[in-house]
């Protein structure tokens, strides 16, 4: 992915390689998710496609790899919510889906109230599915320069007895892309033809 | 032959008829070449346009209408129609040089304009040109034994000029943050937090992660960020997002969280 969409040739081109390198270390030494306050599950992508699969499992895998195709950690990063239910049928034609009962089965079963995740583009910023439980935030407004959508940010609060509060939204545009520094300078999309 | 400098403000001179002709056509056609004529030097180029057909009409010989039609077109932008005007006209007198030369002229004007326009629906892009903006390296050190939430901000401040620090103030950071991130579960709790502020995707679109910042502060112990992954790709500075975020994380743990997202190495 990097090759395609720059960042490779980004970092090459304002230090050098060794800095991908060292760059991409560091990528895989972060942790996949955060719980806050033992209430909200934060994760890039989404859900695991193993249904139940509990938090001291995926404590147990070791993070420090590109995930192969069975691997769990692919369907945290790379997993989408879909709203129709249907546990058994996740994986349709390569995508890794969760749907709301799976949602549901997986806080109950680690006694969590909420997802966060981000991985998909949102027009409005935010998007709210499988009844509150399940939220996208996406934090690039104006896409790649193209796309013209907004970004936002979630605020999530607790009040002094540790209740999770609504989780409140705010919404921003784009600021102005600095013109040197155009979407995709760095990409080469020539591997796809 | 410019074509601007050939319409700032040109009038067409009106056609004479010949006084032996007495075909009623052809004088037809005249009349109505001159009637655009003096439609083209009130500037109705459509009136024009209508006129020269007319005289067209009555005489499909009569070079100087499609001149005129030719030229009503070009003030109409409709550089195809005269071309094929001109082109009319010059099979009609073929030894003349004006009438070439505006058909030359036209021709580089249609080809201007299809550039133009593929530029606009971007079959070129800019990496197409291969220019890639140099950025200063500024040669400020820290003391990382001590790296404090100001450094960080330092960092911000750098950033924000469009310049970098240097290689080895990069190296530090990022071998500081495998030291720190080596310490970590694969899942982290944050604890003792009334607010916490969940940033998703930004993709190197470093102006929008600096206009977070600007709007609802620098990342704080108290009220934390928590980024949810892919920083990079697509946008052009997300090495720039990159440093900043790992230049809070090693200040002070708390002020920020950083989640994987998908942007490694992934050959397809």
């Amino acid at each position: 992915m990097n090759y395609l969409y720059g960042f490779y040739k980004e970092c090459e081109m304002k230090y050098d390689i060794d800095v991908f390198e060292a760059c991409s270390t560091v990528f895989e030494y972060l942790p996949f998710g955060h719980i806050i306050r033992n209430k909200v599950f934060v994760i890039h992508g989404g859900l695991c496609t193993e249904p139940n699969m509990n938090i001291n499992e995926l404590q147990q895998i070791n993070r420090i790899q590109q995930p192969t195709e069975d691997d769990p950690l692919n369907s945290i990063l790379w997993g989408d919510p879909v709203n129709d239910s249907g546990a058994n049928d996740i994986e349709r034609e390569g995508q890794l889906l969760f749907g709301p009962d799976h949602t549901e089965s997986f806080l109950k079963e680690n006694n969590l109230e909420l997802i966060i995740r981000s991985h998909q583009l949102v027009n409005e910023g935010y998007k709210v599915q499988h009844n509150g439980k399940c939220i996208t935030v996406f934090s690039a407004p104006n896409y790649v320069g193209k796309v013209g959508n907004d970004g936002s940010i979630a605020f999530v609060k607790f009040d002094d007895q540790g209740n999770l509060l609504p989780v409140e939204f705010k919404v921003f545009k784009a600021m102005p892309i600095p013109f040197d520094f155009q979407p995709m300078i760095y990409a080469d999309l020539s591997i796809l033809k | 032959m410019d074509l601007g400098a050939l319409f700032a403000n040109q009038k067409i001179k009106y056609c004479e008829i010949p006084p032996a002709e007495t075909n009623e056509n052809k004088i037809m056609s005249i009349l109505y070449t001159n009637r655009s004529i003096t439609h083209f030097n009130l500037n109705k180029y459509r009136d024009a346009a209508i006129d020269a057909t007319r005289g067209l009409y009555s005489d499909i010989t009569n070079k100087e209408a499609f001149i005129v039609r030719g030229k009503a077109s070009l003030k109409m932008r409709n550089f195809e129609s005269a071309y094929n005007d001109f082109i009319e006209a010059l099979k009609l007198d073929p030894q003349s040089k004006y009438i070439f030369q505006l058909s030359n002229s036209t021709y580089y004007k249609i080809k201007e304009e299809t550039v133009l326009n593929e530029i606009k629906t971007t079959k070129y892009s800019i990496s197409n040109y291969q220019y890639y903006p140099l950025q200063r390296k500024v040669e400020k050190e820290f003391d990382f034994d001590a790296f404090s939430i100001n450094d960080a901000k330092e960092i911000c401040k750098i950033v924000q000029k469009f310049e970098l620090p240097t290689k080895e103030v990069v190296y530090e950071i990022l071998q500081r943050m495998c030291n720190l991130l080596n310490l970590l579960p694969n899942i982290v709790h944050i604890d003792d937090v009334k607010e916490v502020i969940v940033v998703g995707d930004t993709h190197g679109q470093l102006q929008d992660v600096l206009n977070i910042f600007k709007m609802f502060g620098y990342p704080t112990p108290e009220r934390p960020y928590l980024f949810n992954g892919d920083f990079v790709d697509r946008g052009s500075q997300g090495l720039e997002i990159l440093l900043i975020l790992f230049a809070f994380k090693i200040a002070d743990e708390r002020c920020i969280y950083i989640n994987r997202g998908n942007q490694y190495v992934f050959l397809i």
